[in-house]
């Protein structure tokens, strides 16, 4: 039954391939995958370790006896701090949401604007967005406090967010697939129609480079979801889950196991949501409602 | 009658671009105000002598041209590390896009649990980050794979291939390569690199699917009935259709390359940081800042010449 619907569904998907061809593919993508999946699964194995087993050398992947020991140390270390732990998660997922929430809609916004608008000094802007990507943060630590400190956002979750808004790399990615991926007779002819320029942008444009958008929230999403402590936060009621999870494990060996579990935990969620985004990914028809 | 008509095209042309500015501007605000006035202003600092005051603040003063001097002439380690830097970057860079390319087609076609390689291929950019990175656990993580990479899996490979121990196989791959011996190093470091090179292809591998998802089907499905191989339209489709993804991977890449916390200069740059020589610390960042940006455009320029994109022909 299932030999069955496997074999409809390569024909049903018009795949013309040889079994040659997958077999050598599927071998690839497993090599591959398993030299990037080693360190992933030897962190898991690390959280699954008791202490004893934990430092031995070579350090080895199979766990003789596994236990979920590191996990209830950490619950039980959570549990204990000053500030409620559920602030920390609150801190940490409302910053990601919000964050990411926002930096694809304006980085949208300003990427449709560059590359399907004509208006004066917009080459400039562009020029000056792609010459900063290559600015570290850290090295303008002084005058980006001075800044913070001037608008009043120190000790405030804008000191997470708003910089997180207009990050760079996302609009120049933005921009070079609106660019290329959204013809200008489609926007022309829903103009035509009479549709505003915000429904255009909304309804026409962003369908379109969705995969665009998706890279987009996973590199925010992975940004904002490690945040650690910043030198603008004072309280501790506005610190982050990593901050607190970093507290925790600068207890020492004796913590490497609870270090190893909360990385485990920390590691989980931008996985799911990766591959909730992947798997959300349709075929885009971008061109297909053209006749040229 | 002309004169009204003209009159009116020049205010649409006026709306059109308010328009555009009504759009970009919530982004363009927060750009200027968090990154270009801060990026600005640390030039200012290059220029000066920072000192941390005990009982908190810090004093400037001018110092002129000295922040940059120290750099470039007195510190030995800095220039050097700087050229070794970029020479792995170049060295690196058309490996990683090879690689991020071909994974990036393999992953984009129709396969049963596509969307859990996917992730698999992203796993070591979420590894590099954050806690990860921080932890003492990362370490121990890192030597592990590293003993797992050269200690225990060489000796297996040797053991199985006694008559082709590395050393014979290098001694056997230099005797081919005598005639360019930039090939071998060449070559010799590539491999060396592999891991370190496969690992930091996460994001590109994404930047590529996501640019191959955008490519519409009916293109693969006309060049078909014209008797296009898959071979043949993977050359004159997909390639060029994706050009504009690997001129912004390229970019990527390098930024990422310069900017990466394993860095030696960014160590370098780090530790003045921490030491509160800010000075120093803007100096070097814009030393190297002004070497980037040349790479950069020297790479673009030639890039950008190569790249097609899709409606600007007509």
């Amino acid at each position: 039954m299932k030999k069955l619907k496997f074999s409809l569904s390569r024909t049903e998907r018009g795949v013309k391939r040889s079994y040659a061809v997958d077999f050598v593919m599927y071998g690839l993508l497993l090599v591959l995958g398993i030299i990037m999946v080693i360190p992933f699964v030897f962190a898991i194995s690390n959280a699954l370790k008791p202490l004893s087993e934990f430092f031995y050398f070579p350090p080895r992947i199979r766990v003789e006896n596994p236990t979920l020991e590191n996990f209830k140390d950490l619950f039980r270390l959570m549990s204990d701090s000053w500030v409620p732990f559920s602030r920390y998660i609150f801190n940490t997922v409302f910053i990601t949401v919000v964050g990411t929430a926002g930096h694809i809609i304006l980085s949208s916004m300003c990427a449709y604007a560059l590359a399907k608008h004509n208006f004066p000094g917009k080459n400039w802007i562009f020029g000056l967005i792609v010459t900063s990507l290559m600015f570290r943060g850290e090295v303008t630590t002084i005058p980006s406090f001075m800044v913070f400190s001037k608008l009043h956002l120190i000790n405030s979750y804008s000191s997470y967010i708003l910089p997180a808004l207009s990050s760079t790399l996302g609009l120049y990615l933005m921009k070079q697939f609106m660019e290329q991926m959204v013809p200008n007779e489609i926007l022309e002819s829903a103009r035509m129609d009479g549709a505003g320029e915000f429904y255009v942008f909304w309804k026409m444009a962003m369908p379109m480079v969705k995969p665009a958008w998706l890279t987009l929230m996973m590199l925010s999403v992975q940004n904002l979801w490690n945040l650690g402590s910043t030198t603008y936060i004072r309280s501790e009621e506005l610190k982050t889950l990593n901050y607190a999870l970093q507290q925790i494990l600068t207890g020492g060996i004796a913590r490497s196991g609870t270090a190893a579990a909360a990385m485990v935990l920390m590691m989980i969620v931008p996985i799911i949501i990766f591959i909730f985004s992947q798997s959300n990914i349709v075929e885009t028809m971008s061109t297909s409602g053209m006749k040229d | 009658m002309s004169k009204e008509k003209k009159k009116k095209s020049v205010s649409l042309s006026k709306k059109k671009a308010r328009l555009g500015w009504v759009f970009v501007s919530p982004f363009v605000i927060g750009f200027f105000l968090f990154y270009l006035v801060v990026i600005i202003e640390s030039i200012e600092y290059s220029f000066m002598e920072v000192k941390s005051l005990p009982e908190g603040g810090f004093v400037t003063r001018f110092v002129g041209w000295s922040n940059y001097e120290y750099m470039t002439r007195t510190l030995p380690t800095f220039m050097s590390d700087m050229w070794g830097t970029v020479s792995t970057m170049l060295y690196s860079l058309p490996m990683l896009l090879l690689f991020a390319l071909f994974v990036a087609v393999i992953l984009n076609q129709k396969l049963r649990g596509r969307a859990l390689f996917r992730a698999i291929f992203f796993v070591p950019v979420i590894l590099s980050t954050g806690i990860i990175a921080k932890s003492d656990a990362a370490n121990n993580l890192v030597t592990a794979f590293a003993t797992m990479n050269t200690g225990e899996m060489t000796t297996v490979a040797e053991e199985a291939t006694s008559a082709f121990s590395v050393d014979g196989l290098m001694y056997y791959i230099e005797d081919m390569f005598t005639f360019a011996p930039w090939l071998l190093d060449f070559i010799e470091t590539a491999a060396s690199n592999v891991y370190a090179v496969i690992s930091q292809a996460g994001v590109q591998i994404l930047i590529f699917l996501a640019g191959l998802q955008s490519i519409s089907p009916s293109l693969y499905e006309a060049a078909k009935m014209e008797g296009c191989s898959s071979w043949e339209s993977f050359w004159k489709i997909t390639l060029p259709m994706i050009s504009p993804m690997i001129l912004v991977n390229i970019i990527y890449s390098i930024v990422d390359c310069f900017t990466r916390y394993d860095n030696t200069v960014m160590n370098t740059i780090q530790q003045y940081i921490t030491l509160t020589d800010y000075g120093y610390a803007s100096a070097a960042a814009w030393i190297y800042f002004c070497v980037i940006a040349v790479l950069v455009l020297i790479i673009f320029g030639i890039a950008s010449r190569l790249v097609f994109y899709q409606g600007k022909e007509r």
